[in-house]
């Protein structure tokens, strides 16, 4: 525990320099206006901006994605609560009760409780991460090849599960994710696979066009097809924005039940911040004094979700940090620019490089207190994001991506499968396939390939010498179990309904 | 002439025979176009894996994993588009029919002009270097979203071209195709 302070101090004194506090003070910015803008989320902002982070180091890149993540939790419950447009997917539930609230002439007190609540499940879930990461990577520095094909086996069927849509096509995104990380050099053997000749397909096909063109360039192609949203932009005056007592203490527990619940539920792969706010309000209307309030404008239902979706994402760093596997769309675009900086996320990074881990970590705290800080009193400002015509903006955002993309290898191939991926994401989006588990796959790919080999050649080829082993085993149980108890559990209810009416 | 309108006849008549209105026709063609494209993938890789070496499961080969995913991606791709035939996957492919044709052709005509424009980029990039190949692209993104203001969306390419060269290329010192207009700016910029 000692140590874990004394490294948490050096990581402060390092993130406080003016660089990296320049970063996190940049990513909160951007975190917060992608938030803002409906359609462009987290996830679309972290890959457009990828390419910037090479002309820094990765201390700086990891700073800058975090307070993106951060700042577009922050940003999208600002136009959830004043104009019920959800700036990105998690802040949906905060529409319902937020909007009523402004309705009913509470808006500046749903938008610093959803602050604060913000900021206090951002540090809870900072703290939990520090110490579950630590406590994590410890036993995965024992963990073998057969444990790792376990967890990358797991972590993909649990995404299918948690996905939401057809299970069928959330398969079919993870095999095609996967099929694509086989493009390029076998890393053991040298046989080159599925290049079809083309020389710049050797190294394989990069992670940063796909991403870039998957979330960027789709999601460009998908908004300038809707409607133009256009909306009398509310204003939010300074002394409206103090919650009464009443509202404070009602808040209170939520907050703190949210922060446990996005934490635990950031752990689990999938898309975590949304499922997180989603349990949290049903929770909420479960445990609240005041039910009736709930549709109509209570704070509970801002107050909960604001803090799970904060919480979320510091819970879906640990599978990160601590394996090296990524459980979110999002944690694959910052396993992707890790390794782009040559670093490979997993136990041994923290162990060989903890100034960089504690440096990041404590990067997250300031910049919490930086959304805390900026986010209320700029209001306004951030509102005002949302009167930029989108004939302006997306080709701004298209132009990043096609320099953003070519700024890397200068390689035209990279641009036409930016082009490429952007098309095929953004039929497969309005076909109703999500393009999350493709990325995931895309990512993890390589690691359950290298695992699966050496696990095989370890156990002299037996299958169950890999699924036998103790933690692999208890893997499997837990991913056939969250799909046989879903079964059962209807199996059951449809009897128990049976014997009723009997 | 007579034959041609006999033959728009007949397809109406087909059409009405089939039981589905135009619109809905036209979705489940998309739908089934989509599952095809899957499933040729699907065989292509599958084809692609089935010649790389596999070794054995003590020595696994480059090709195991390939024919695994290869062989449970057609089969999932099969089922997927058996499932669209039959009708027991209700995909969301939105199709807003209360637009008017007009306004469905104008967003058909932003959507492929801006991938048209994403995917002309590499080639302009070689022809025009830089700054022309970017001022050319913006301006035609900025047209088809925007198509009134033909002067006014060149002036705001161009400008973008230059801010874009300027942080990129002097800021950030990334490596872009130089000409005439290159040289130029870059002595004025820098």
């Amino acid at each position: 525990m000692h140590e874990i302070i004394q490294y948490f101090f050096n990581g402060l004194a390092t993130a406080l320099t003016p660089a990296y506090l320049f970063y996190a003070l940049i990513g909160c910015i951007m975190g917060t206006i992608t938030g803002v803008l409906p359609g462009l989320g987290p996830l679309g902002a972290m890959a457009i901006l990828l390419s910037f982070t090479l002309k820094m180091d990765a201390t700086g890149a990891m700073i800058l994605f975090a307070g993106i993540y951060y700042g577009a939790m922050y940003g999208g419950s600002t136009t959830s609560i004043l104009l019920n447009i959800p700036g990105e997917a998690a802040s949906v539930i905060t529409c319902i009760e937020g909007y009523q609230m402004t309705q009913r002439g509470r808006a500046g007190a749903a938008l610093t409780i959803s602050a604060v609540g913000s900021f206090i499940a951002g540090s809870i879930s900072i703290f939990g991460l520090m110490v579950a990461t630590s406590f994590l990577a410890d036993i995965a520095l024992r963990f073998g090849p057969a444990e790792f094909f376990a967890i990358c086996v797991c972590g993909l069927f649990l995404l299918v599960r948690l996905t939401g849509g057809s299970i069928l096509q959330s398969i079919i995104m993870i095999l095609l994710g996967m099929a694509l990380s086989t493009v390029g050099f076998d890393f053991l053997t040298g046989t080159k696979r599925f290049t079809f000749g083309i020389i710049q397909l050797d190294q394989g096909i990069d992670f940063l066009p796909v991403a870039m063109g998957i979330f960027g360039i789709a999601e460009v192609l998908l908004t300038i097809e809707q409607a133009e949203l256009s909306r009398p932009i509310q204003k939010v005056r300074w002394q409206d924005l103090l919650p009464t007592f009443a509202e404070w203490k009602r808040s209170f527990m939520p907050i703190f039940r949210g922060s446990f619940l996005g934490f635990i539920i950031g752990l689990i792969p999938g898309p975590s911040p949304v499922i997180a706010t989603f349990v949290s309000y049903i929770s909420e209307k479960k445990c609240s004094k005041y039910p009736e309030e709930f549709g109509r404008g209570a704070i509970e239902g801002v107050a909960g979700p604001e803090a799970a979706n904060n919480a979320a994402v510091g819970g879906a760093y640990v599978p990160l940090f601590a394996l090296g596997i990524p459980f979110t769309p999002a944690m694959a675009i910052v396993v992707g620019t890790l390794m782009l900086h040559g670093l490979t996320p997993g136990p041994n990074l923290i162990k060989n490089k903890p100034d960089f881990f504690w440096t990041v970590i404590a990067s997250m705290y300031i910049g919490n207190f930086m959304l805390l800080v900026l986010n209320l009193p700029l209001i306004n400002l951030f509102v005002r994001i949302l009167m930029i015509p989108r004939y302006f903006l997306m080709p701004i955002i298209v132009l990043i991506c096609m320099i953003g993309v070519y700024s890397v290898n200068a390689s035209a191939l990279d641009l036409s499968l930016l082009a490429l991926f952007g098309f095929i994401g953004y039929i497969l989006r309005k076909s109703g396939f999500q393009p999350a588990p493709l990325i995931l796959a895309m990512v993890i790919g390589p690691m359950l390939e290298t695992s699966l080999r050496q696990a095989l050649n370890i156990s002299g080829g037996s299958i169950g010498g890999i699924i036998f082993h103790p933690i692999s085993f208890t893997l499997f149980l837990i991913t056939a179990m969250s799909y046989i108890a879903p079964l059962l559990w209807r199996v059951y209810r449809k009897s128990r309904t049976a014997n009723c009416s009997n | 002439m007579r034959a041609k309108i006999l033959k728009m006849l007949g397809d109406k008549n087909k059409r009405a025979s089939s039981g589905l209105p135009k619109s809905k026709k036209g979705k489940k063609r998309k739908e089934l176009l989509i599952g095809i494209a899957l499933l040729a993938v699907s065989i292509l890789y599958l084809m692609g894996s089935l010649q790389l070496k596999y070794g054995t499961l003590k020595n696994p080969g480059p090709g195991l994993l390939p024919i695994i995913i290869g062989f449970f991606l057609l089969f999932c791709t099969s089922l997927y588009f058996i499932k669209l035939y039959k009708g027991e996957i209700k995909n969301n492919i939105e199709e807003n029919n209360s637009l008017n044709g007009q306004i469905k052709r104008q967003r058909f005509i932003m959507v492929y002009g801006s991938f048209a424009c994403t995917l002309a980029f590499p080639f302009l990039l070689e022809f025009f270097k830089f700054i022309g190949a970017t001022t050319i692209v913006t301006f035609f993104l900025l047209f088809v979203l925007r198509p009134q203001k033909i002067f006014i969306n060149l002036g705001l390419a161009f400008i973008m071209a230059i801010i874009s060269f300027w942080i990129f290329a002097i800021l950030l010192g990334v490596a872009f195709p130089f000409g005439f207009l290159e040289e130029l700016f870059f002595k004025w910029l820098w």
